[in-house]
């Protein structure tokens, strides 16, 4: 049988919750811009910090029941396949990019917030079936790239303050 | 950040420009570019406002000619009493119409694939 490492899972409970509690948090928090569907996408902060820290798997998994969990409490369903869309490309992209291990940590953030933009983007694009809507990539992807960066920041200060072996050690 | 990191931004943000663009263009081509002419509710004909001509409507209720020139769609004769088909102008925008009451006569521009708003 398979041994649970209780330490990870908890660390990974934990980060669900910390994750569930920035998009708590966000969705709180007005932003100024004349673009539908702006947020500062805060809980990819731990997404990332998971996929820094955890097998990919692992990572997805939080980043998933977080967007679950948040979809089911604060949102409707259409919030919901928003988000997940959102989610599913820009882990992808994220995961891609830093196995390529070519990209430092802000660069991975910004290139998940952009790409969790387009997915969105691509999702309203289904569900209103209008082509216009696609107008708004290229300012999307200006926000994305801010926030992405900001995020990423965050990220790598977090991630070189942790101490990477007593989160994930076995025992 | 490294080197790979501003490539990255810069291809990505350049390819976004590029969408956003063509979206942009091709709206503006594309949009409210059908003239419908309708007579008692039943569309007669439509046509590109793209194509500058004249269509003569002539039926039991009288005669009109619409034209269409330069993108605009303008009711240019009509033998009813008040003319206020003709006095209603010119028209180009999706949702637009101009009404000949007395002829039963209506011609309007489809609109193209507006968005007035999103609702998130």
């Amino acid at each position: 049988m398979k041994r649970v490492n209780v330490k990870r899972l908890c660390v990974m409970g934990v980060l669900i919750a910390a994750a569930m509690l920035f998009s708590y948090v966000e969705s709180l928090v007005p932003v100024f811009l004349p673009i539908p569907g702006v947020r500062l996408g805060l809980a990819n902060i731990v997404v990332l910090l998971a996929l820094l820290m955890f097998k990919p798997g692992e990572a997805f998994l939080i980043g998933f029941i977080r967007v679950l969990l948040s979809g089911i409490l604060f949102g409707n369903p259409f919030s919901l396949a928003m988000s997940c869309s959102g989610f599913l490309l820009s882990f992808l992209v994220m995961y891609i990019f830093k196995r390529s291990d070519k990209f430092s940590i802000p660069g991975i953030s910004i290139a998940g917030g952009m790409f969790h933009n387009v997915a969105q983007l691509l999702c309203a694009r289904i569900i209103l079936s209008s082509y216009g809507i696609m107008i708004y990539m290229f300012p999307l992807c200006v926000v994305g790239c801010i926030t992405g960066c900001i995020n990423g920041f965050i990220c790598k200060m977090i991630f070189e303050r942790t101490d990477k072996h007593d989160w994930i050690s076995e025992g | 950040m490294k080197k790979n990191d501003y490539i990255l931004i810069g291809i990505l943000l350049i390819l976004s420009l590029a969408v956003s663009l063509s979206v942009f263009l091709k709206g503006h081509a594309s949009e409210a570019s059908v003239v419908v002419i309708a007579v008692d509710g039943n569309a007669v004909g439509t046509y590109s406002l793209r194509e500058d001509r004249e269509i003569p409507i002539d039926n039991e209720y009288g005669h009109n000619l619409i034209v269409i020139s330069d993108g605009k769609v303008f009711i240019g004769e009509s033998d009813c009493d008040g003319r206020d088909c003709i006095a209603m102008g010119r028209i180009s925008k999706g949702g637009d119409r101009i009404v000949c009451l007395p002829h039963r006569l209506e011609v309007y521009i489809k609109g193209g694939d507006g968005v007035d708003t999103v609702a998130y």
